[in-house]
């Protein structure tokens, strides 16, 4: 359980670090919190002749809103957008799924971008950007893009990014004014991988769902957002009927793949409770704001 | 090899690792603090818990050369038997919070992070913190009252 030998690199600039990563971009692997890449690294499941570590690049980290969007930047660690008021007020649906995200060990060294990068279909926080269309930066010598976060995703672990790009920025939609939203997910213990998860949003209008966002991760190679259910939503009052009935149509518009620990049957019964769950909560978040 | 400088339990040392050195492998092997336990090695079962700049971190997941610069806290810097022991060891001690003793100095180093942030932790609390780490001896019963222990005993302190 010792990693294979690199080199780390550790340059302080963005600029640097881009110029590195340049360099050779097929044999440099980027490391942000480690809290995933690690593992793999003391596994041997990822070897690299380079390691390009960002932590000492400054400006990668920390929070702010510019207009409509939240800017978390690459390396802001996930206890501080749990913690921060900033995303609290800003995309408090971002705020609490980060709470299911690991321990708190790992959670004062992991960071957004490096979940954000890392394309596991459990994690939380790709569930959360797929639903709310967040928009993932990505930089290199060559400049700057950005890509829907449903782009982003091509497959479990598998990401868009090019070889000598490095995501640098998240940016999340601003929660409307009055909107709801909820965050669930099935673990078989606090903090382990969930099998699910499920973020919605829903922005009322006279009591009612104007429009409404529902992503899964875990049935599938990367987070989807669910269409049907979302057209369920929408006109409707948000009531626990409902919610137990987009459950039920959730679990019956996806089709995760069997494994030996998790057969499809299961798994989309996960679907369908945490859905179900993630409504609620959203329920509740509107009868605090009555 | 590259030369790091690291603040241990408030002592400077100086040490050249290699790029590759675990965090954890430099603190038992280098450093020969043999109290941070290596158990699963990729991030499980927090046993290798330390401090470093005061927040909790599992030291199998990250490089010592990153922590270069840091301060770092490990089970040895938190108290020592029999006439220092931190008010935690004190709640392990009394409440049997142990029976093997392997996860202990993680449990400790995660309940100290536990009770810095929240001094009046609820069993809710100190299970939900403490489920990133392992035990497979006590059950978790006797933990839980091990740092039930801790927050009253620094309660008592405060007043």
């Amino acid at each position: 359980m010792k990693p294979a030998q690199f080199q780390l690199l550790q340059p302080t600039t963005r600029a640097e670090a881009l110029a590195v990563l340049a360099e050779q971009p097929d044999e440099t692997v980027i490391l942000a919190g480690g809290q995933s890449l690690v593992p793999l690294m003391n596994m041997r499941f990822v070897t690299a002749e380079r390691i390009l570590d960002l932590n000492r690049v400054s400006g990668l980290g920390g929070v702010e809103v510019r207009g409509d969007r939240l800017v978390v930047g690459a390396m802001t660690r996930h206890r501080e957008a749990e913690l921060s008021p900033v995303v609290l007020d800003a995309c408090p649906l971002l705020a609490h799924a980060e709470r299911h995200v690991g321990y708190v060990s790992i959670r004062n060294r992991g960071t957004v971008g490096g979940t954000i990068a890392h394309a596991d279909t459990v994690a939380q926080v790709p569930c959360v950007a797929v639903a709310l269309d967040a928009r993932i930066v990505l930089e290199s010598v060559r400049g700057r893009r950005e890509l829907a976060a449903g782009d982003f995703f091509v497959g479990n672990l598998m990401n868009a990014r090019e070889p000598d790009e490095a995501v640098t920025e998240v940016h999340f939609p601003v929660r409307p004014v009055g909107s709801l939203f909820g965050f669930a997910e099935f673990a078989r213990k606090v903090g382990d991988f969930p099998l699910v998860t499920a973020a919605v949003r829903l922005e009322q209008g006279a009591g009612l769902s104007r429009s409404a966002r529902i992503a899964v991760g875990g049935a599938g190679p990367t987070p989807v957002r669910l269409a049907e259910c979302e057209s369920a939503l929408e006109g409707r009052e948000l009531t626990g009927a409902l919610a137990e009935e987009v459950g039920r149509l959730a679990a019956e518009s996806v089709s995760p793949a069997d494994s030996p620990f998790v057969s499809t049957d299961y798994r989309r019964n996960l679907v369908r409770v945490v859905v179900r769950r993630a409504l609620e909560q959203a329920l509740d978040c509107g009868e605090e704001l009555r | 090899m590259r030369e790091i400088e690291i603040t241990v339990n408030g002592e400077r040392r100086r040490e050249a690792v290699e790029d590759r050195r675990l965090l954890l492998d430099f603190i038992r092997e280098d450093l020969c603090l043999t109290g941070t336990h290596a158990g699963c090695e990729h991030g499980a079962c927090g046993a290798c818990t330390v401090l470093l700049d005061g927040q909790a971190v599992r030291s199998c997941l990250m490089f010592a050369a990153q922590a270069d610069g840091s301060e770092l806290t490990t089970i040895e810097g938190v108290g020592s038997y029999p006439d220092r022991l931190h008010p935690v060891q004190e709640g392990f001690w009394e409440e049997h919070g142990l029976q093997c003793g392997y996860c202990t100095p993680g449990m400790i180093m995660a309940s100290i992070d536990l009770l810095a942030e929240n001094p009046s932790p609820s069993d809710e609390e100190i299970r939900e913190r403490l489920a990133g780490n392992i035990c497979r001896c006590t059950g978790y019963v006797n933990i839980v009252r091990a740092v039930h222990h801790a927050a009253a005993a620094g309660r008592e302190d405060q007043s």
